[in-house]
């Protein structure tokens, strides 16, 4: 058994002595190379699982920023660097219940802000295929850990790409849901009307089935939905007979030459699966990264006012109470959060909400209204997950050219569509991914479009995506 | 267009409970300008008549009913206070 390529369904058909090894190997794995692609804050060595539940000792790593009881939940901030989870997030809650092991924590930009894991106030997380490249983010560590073959699974989440744009990076499946389909109770907030919860797996069939254990409504977060989704039982049902648009747009955008070639192969492969690819218009593409920018940092600024010192997390005494507050925060917030904070309290303050909060908040509405039209007519959406593939480490220092690359993933966040990224070919030598988005609560249909890419890429053996080597 | 003033990021960080260092501060202003800029994008686009879209989220929320409960997890929630006295969370005074 080779333990770095299992995937959820390989363990599930493990005699059960081979599954009692898994979290050991997976420890191992990870003293092995861990110190190589630092993904992970913290490792619980003591892990505990029962052997009851269809997934008992199945490991899998979970984001930093989702509370898991037992251990810290930092969201790689110094504000939170000695928090102890008070409770399981419900996502967590359910996958303990099947009897998911637990092994780690795992490593992401400061509060899920940014691009590449670089913005972690701890370390930077190594991309597999590249030590020298980063991983993608804000999920890197997630990512980063499933390629490696350090865990079989992840947890990340996503807001304006941060599961699907790691997962293209580092060659894995990455799926941010509809909005409203996974609770985000226990998940740390960072822009609550875009944030949600997804897998990060090694094939599109672990997607669907963690899909399954961590979907549903929850009394505990009222924006969850009363809604029974299907996400395995027709997910080979391949696309023939589907129509897919592929918006003009995203050619006028620079995008690397290896991905404007991968995506153009995987468009001929669906067309030879026997669906039908046309090029369509979708004009406010071009305001989604503005829209983003604006309503993300506002509702952001808003959601970590709560780190003041006082309850939990750093503080930083000063004279008095106000002098607290700011001491704590100069301190505990990295540079990305602070400009952040400082974008999202000039949109939300009184001269300037109207301009741009509440312009942003019609202009989504916009955006939302015409991929909704361009999917009444299509059975989803395409485009590549990222414009470019991984980049160097350090690369990239101008904030706004960091921001740009976040276009095509933020319309699904903004519209609260579920879109996936699969992983279809290289670009000098480094992971493509494609993006498909599509209808909402259509997540099933999302990941049956993914599968039959994923099943007949000429770049996957055995319908699997080849996995790096990571020397110890 | 907006300029961004020394004023203004003063302004901003009384509100949000900051206080950059002087090199912090004129590298915001920078960034912050260049952002601002690229967000004038949206004076392009006809927003007459549409409707602000605050959530994804087609339905009202429903909410559970307000009920107390017990939580769990009370040491826990004290094991994280910054500075403890008889189980209650010790803070700086507010009019200092």
């Amino acid at each position: 058994m080779d333990f770095r390529r299992l995937t959820v369904e390989d363990c599930l058909r493990l005699p059960r002595e081979e599954r009692e090894k898994l979290v050991s190997l997976s420890l191992e794995t990870i003293e092995r190379l861990d110190p190589k692609i630092k993904a992970f804050i913290s490792v619980n060595g003591n892990v505990s699982f029962r052997r009851e539940g269809e997934f008992w000792g199945v490991p899998i790593s979970i984001k930093d920023n989702i509370l898991t009881l037992g251990m810290r939940t930092t969201c790689a901030s110094k504000i939170l660097e000695n928090y102890e989870s008070v409770f399981d997030a419900t996502v967590v809650k359910k996958l303990k219940e099947k009897g998911f092991a637990i092994v780690g924590k795992v490593n992401l930009d400061e509060f899920a802000m940014g691009s590449s894991t670089e913005r972690s106030a701890f370390f930077v997380t190594r991309n597999p295929w590249d030590l020298e490249r980063v991983p993608g983010g804000s999920s890197g560590g997630s990512a980063a850990s499933v390629a490696a073959g350090m865990v079989v699974a992840s947890l990340g989440s996503d807001t304006g790409g941060s599961v699907r744009q790691p997962a293209a990076f580092c060659g894995v499946v990455g799926f941010k849901p509809t909005y409203g389909l996974v609770s985000r109770y226990g998940l740390v907030a960072f822009a609550s009307s875009l944030d949600q919860i997804g897998p990060i797996t090694k094939t599109v069939r672990d997607a669907a089935i963690l899909m399954s254990v961590i979907a549903g409504r929850d009394p505990n977060d009222a924006t969850t939905v009363e809604r029974k989704v299907d996400f395995l039982s027709g997910i080979e049902d391949g696309v023939s007979g589907m129509r897919f648009a592929v918006p003009e747009e995203i050619y006028e955008h620079e995008l690397e030459k290896g991905v404007a070639e991968a995506f153009e192969e995987s468009l001929r492969l669906l067309e030879r699966l026997g669906a039908r690819v046309e090029r369509v218009r979708l004009p406010h593409l071009k305001y989604s990264v503005a829209t983003y920018y604006i309503i993300a940092p506002a509702e952001a600024s808003s959601n970590l006012a709560r780190y003041d010192g006082v309850k939990y997390g750093l503080r930083l005494k000063g004279t008095g109470l106000r002098e607290t507050y700011m001491k704590t925060r100069n301190v505990g917030f990295g540079e990305e959060v602070t400009r952040r904070i400082m974008i999202g309290t000039f949109t939300l303050s009184a001269a300037y909400y109207e301009a741009y909060f509440n312009k942003a908040q019609r202009v989504r509405k916009k955006i939302a209204s015409e991929l909704n039209d361009v999917l009444s007519e299509y059975d989803a959406i395409l485009t590549p997950t990222s414009p470019v593939t991984a980049f160097k480490i350090g690369e990239i220092k101008d904030p706004l050219t960091y921001y740009l690359m976040d276009i095509f993933t933020i319309p699904a966040n903004l519209a609260g569509l579920p879109a996936i990224s699969v992983p279809f070919g290289f670009s000098n030598g480094l992971p493509v991914g494609v993006q498909i988005m599509g209808r909402r609560f259509e997540d099933g249909k999302v990941l049956r479009i993914a599968r039959a890419i994923e099943k007949h890429s000429p770049y996957n053996e055995d319908g699997r995506f080849p996995l790096p080597e990571v020397e110890a | 267009m907006i300029r961004v003033t020394r004023e203004l990021v003063l302004h901003l960080e009384n509100l949000a409970r900051l206080e950059l260092s002087e090199e912090e501060r004129i590298r915001l202003m920078r960034d912050f300008q260049e952002i601002l800029d690229y967000m004038e994008l949206l004076n392009e686009v006809d927003v007459q008549g549409v409707e602000p879209m605050y959530t994804p989220v087609e339905d009202p929320a429903s909410l559970r009913t307000s009920e107390p409960r017990f939580f769990d997890g009370r040491e826990l929630i004290k094991s994280n206070f910054p500075e403890e006295e008889k189980g209650h969370i010790r803070v700086p005074g507010i009019h200092q």
